[in-house]
């Protein structure tokens, strides 16, 4: 099989798997208790008719699911419950972009601090160097945003007045989001390849290279980093996507306008569209991820076959 | 590595160029508005957050008194009512403009308050329009004509309401957003699309500049204004800022004058109490259980008194909520014209003896053949307060009624309301905000089959009490008829009234014009930042 048609194949299969995922998304979503319109005062009856009316919640399920599946075929993910004059689709443009920056922001964080680490903590294995990066790693992974977060806050944007606290207007606010969000991917990135280049260091092209008399800098660029990053690679793609879905607290706790806010509150206030909108996008970043990372693994290990 | 630590270098220098936060200049009050506005459809919206953003943005035919909270003339430039307080008549004045220079006119609110009441437009808030004659009956499409409906346009700036009953706090209602006018030619061009920056039209004395999604809104001082010349902020900041955490900090570097009304990090409330700028005015309002009344034990009257005695709640304002609650000894707070009846003090032995009363073992009354009390639950929605005030009556029961039993149930925000809609549960927390200061918004909740009884109770005699008191022009009667209501209300107990909430906010020095009132709401017309700020961060 060749490249293009293991992407063709691969991308036909994303259509049932999205049908899949936005049928479950719907019917689990409806299973909640409570729906969109609940709030502590209760609404009249003459008025929760025409609401649900107004939004074909009278409907038969099986109906409304129709009607949803046929519009997201189309692209159209409908209108907010919660934001009326707003489309689902719009708030996702609006919102994604933010959360895409912030993402590539942690991840190029990550992966400089990451595999600096990790190349210094192999080259250096059992020497202080490697204990110090490794220390930090363990700690990197051991404390999470929630607590990163303020504490930086605390630091740099109360204590030395360095840092806004929060926000998402000059590129400064970035910095403690990126490293707040980062900083655990840091972690794992730097044991990841270190455990890689530790395991490349003995094969016998990396002696080969080094009988050549190649220097220290190309045989670490050229051969260990090639085959020892690897693994990092196929952690970048689920990483990757877990960074994004997975901004909420960041984005919470730095006021930043990003989708991970409505992927957890949408569900949470029953805003159905919304939420269902939100887990489809994501569905989709998540399978074209793995994509790529797929290909990408096949550039970078040619053992690696299309089946 | 070398260039790696180069580059790290350059970075750092790069990025921590930095300026902290920006002072704000001139006439700008910043505030955190606590969630992005859901909409600020006068017909859609509902919550306080986009009442925050709609106060500058609209004007109703009426506005409120900073201080005070009366209403006081806005679009309308005076009224006449009625002798049987049924008919309004409202004089709009002539240089009432919209943001895009029309004439704001009589055909404007008919237009507008139709909109809210037309079936289809699906307005949650139409039923504050069900005072009007015929409004509830056109809402919900038992009636077609319009014409049927107690709004009339008699001219172009005279606009005519006829209502139900007399409505002594209908002026009010005349600043709620429902009741604030929308642009017809507006609506109608953009539809659902109205009320974008690009595209929307207001009549308030701020307009719409900008709006960033969950980021940050914009709105600017609207020099047609009819009464511009009294409005001093030029703008207005508002940030959605759901973080307790994140809004304080904002408040701590300045780029924030107000956190807004119970906005603060639980945790840091008793460290911020000592500041200057800390506020707690008291909330029209009331933290209560629900009791449902219609399963045992709980039907027994003597079980709910016994209940309700035993809660003290002096100790939980002062050991528990400890941000200046009033214990609540009646359902309806004490506002202007209306002093509500006072239910009996805590009194653990006087509990006790309901208790055993009701045929239950209580200490200091085990009778012999008394029964155990059986297990009582109590649903909460996650929230820490919730469960610390919980914890603490199930002490309190447990303590001076002998009550082993009593669990906390803790339920998600929506699964909670359905429960309670349901009247599935035995003891529910809730909290109960006035819409408007007159203590119907409180008493009628509590009528049969009323949307929000919701504790299965029902009294003959207090529905008739308050139909009376809707029918009522004389205002002293009109206040007994409801003071007998909420005595009935307080001998039966299908509620345990716990306290009446504050509503703790920081507030800047900066900020003049702004005053602490029991709904919480400031206009913008009558704030200014101090000339010593402005001096100061020039």
């Amino acid at each position: 099989m060749s490249r293009l048609q293991y992407t063709l194949w691969r991308l036909i299969g994303i259509v049932p798997v999205m049908v899949l995922i936005t049928t479950f998304a719907f019917f689990l979503m409806r299973a909640a208790p409570g729906g969109p319109f609940d709030k502590e005062k209760a609404l009249p009856p003459e008025i929760e008719k025409n609401i649900r009316a107004k939004y074909h919640l009278d409907d038969p399920l099986i109906v409304q699911y129709g009607r949803y599946l046929f519009s997201v075929m189309r692209g159209d993910l409908g209108p907010s419950f919660k934001y009326p004059n707003r489309t689902v689709n719009e708030i996702i443009v609006e919102s994604f972009p933010v959360s895409l920056k912030l993402g590539l922001l942690a991840m190029c964080f990550a992966l400089f601090f990451g595999l600096s680490a990790g190349v210094i903590s192999a080259l250096k294995q059992n020497r202080w160097q490697d204990y110090t990066f490794m220390g930090f790693a363990l700690f990197g992974v051991s404390v999470p945003n929630i607590v990163l977060g303020p504490l930086l806050v605390l630091i740099f944007g109360l204590w030395l007045g360095w840092l806004p606290v929060a926000g998402w207007e000059s590129p400064v606010d970035a910095v403690l989001p990126t490293i707040t969000l980062g900083a655990i991917y840091v972690a794992y990135i730097s044991r990841i390849s270190r455990a890689g280049i530790l395991e490349v260091l003995g094969q016998d092209y990396v002696t080969v290279a080094r009988a050549k008399g190649l220097p220290q800098r190309i045989v670490v660029f050229r051969h260990i980093l090639r085959g020892g990053l690897l693994p990092v690679v196929s952690f970048l793609g689920p990483a990757f996507a877990s960074i994004l879905t997975g901004s909420i607290v960041v984005e919470k706790i730095f006021h930043i306008p990003g989708l991970g806010q409505h992927f957890v509150q949408a569900a949470l206030n029953r805003d159905y569209t919304l939420a269902m909108g939100t887990v489809i996008f994501y569905a989709l970043i998540l399978i074209l991820l793995n994509l790529v990372v797929d290909l990408l693994y096949t550039f970078l290990d040619p053992r690696v076959r299309y089946e | 590595m070398k260039f790696a630590l180069w580059l790290l270098l350059i970075l750092t220098v790069v990025l921590f160029r930095v300026q902290p936060v920006a002072a704000a200049l001139e006439q700008v009050y910043s505030f955190n508005i606590r969630a992005e506005p859901e909409t600020i459809d006068p017909a859609l919206a509902t919550g306080m957050p986009e009442y925050d953003m709609m106060f500058a943005l609209f004007e109703g035919l009426t506005n409120r008194h900073a201080k005070t909270l009366e209403p006081i003339p806005g679009v309308a430039k005076r009224w006449d009512i009625s002798k049987d307080g049924r008919r309004y008549t409202f004089h709009i004045r002539n240089n009432a403009r919209w943001s895009n220079g029309d004439a704001v006119t009589a055909q404007d609110f008919v237009y507008s308050w139709r909109r809210s009441l037309e079936p289809k437009t699906g307005a949650i808030y139409a039923y504050m329009l069900y005072h009007i004659r015929g409004a509830k009956a056109y809402n919900s499409g038992k009636i077609k004509d319009f014409n049927k409906v107690g709004i009339k346009a008699r001219s172009s700036h005279i606009l005519e309401v006829e209502l139900i009953n007399p409505t002594p706090y209908f002026l009010f209602l005349c600043s709620y957003y429902v009741y604030f006018p929308v642009h017809r030619r507006t609506v109608e061009k953009h539809g659902d699309k109205w009320t974008r920056v690009e595209n929307i039209v207001t009549n308030g004395a701020f307009t719409l500049k900008e709006w960033r999604q969950a980021d940050r809104i914009v709105m600017e001082k609207f020099s047609g204004y009819w009464d511009a010349k009294r409005v001093r902020l030029q703008r207005i900041h508002a940030y959605p800022i759901e973080n307790k955490e994140t809004g304080l900090n904002y408040y701590k570097t300045n780029k924030i004058h107000w956190t807004g009304h119970g906005h603060l990090p639980e945790a840091r409330i008793e460290r911020l109490k000592k500041r200057p700028d800390y506020h707690q005015p008291v909330w029209l309002s009331t933290y209560y259980y629900r009791v449902n009344v219609t399963r045992p034990p709980l039907n027994n009257l003597d079980v709910r008194k016994a209940l309700y005695l035993a809660i003290d709640r002096d100790l939980i304002v002062q050991k528990v909520t400890k941000t200046g609650e009033q214990p609540a000894f009646s359902f309806t707070p004490k506002m202007r014209g209306y002093q509500p009846p006072r239910g009996p003090v805590f009194n653990p032995k006087k509990a006790a003896e309901h208790l055993s009363k009701a045929g239950y073992c209580a200490p200091g009354f085990n009778k012999k053949g008394c029964k155990p009390f059986p297990k009582l639950e109590v649903h909460y929605n996650t929230n820490e307060r919730h469960k610390l005030v919980l914890l603490a009556i199930q002490q309190m029961w447990k303590q001076h009624l002998g009550i082993e039993g009593v669990s906390l149930l803790n339920r998600e925000w929506k699964v909670y309301l359905k429960e309670q809609r349901a009247i599935d549960y035995a003891v529910s927390r809730s909290t109960w905000i006035a819409d408007y200061p007159d203590p119907t918004t409180f008493i009628e909740m509590f009528v049969t089959d009323g949307g929000h009884n919701q504790t299965g109770w029902s009294n003959r005699k207090y529905d008739q009490l308050v139909e009376a008191a809707y029918a009522e022009v004389d205002a002293k009667k009109r206040q007994q008829l409801l003071i007998d209501a909420e005595t009935i209300l307080l001998a039966e107990l299908p509620i345990l009234p716990i306290y009446h909430l504050t509503s703790p906010f920081l507030l800047s020095p900066c900020v003049g014009g702004f005053y602490e009132n029991y709904l919480d709401i400031h206009p913008y017309t009558d704030m200014y930042i101090k000339p010593e700020c402005l001096k100061e961060k020039k």
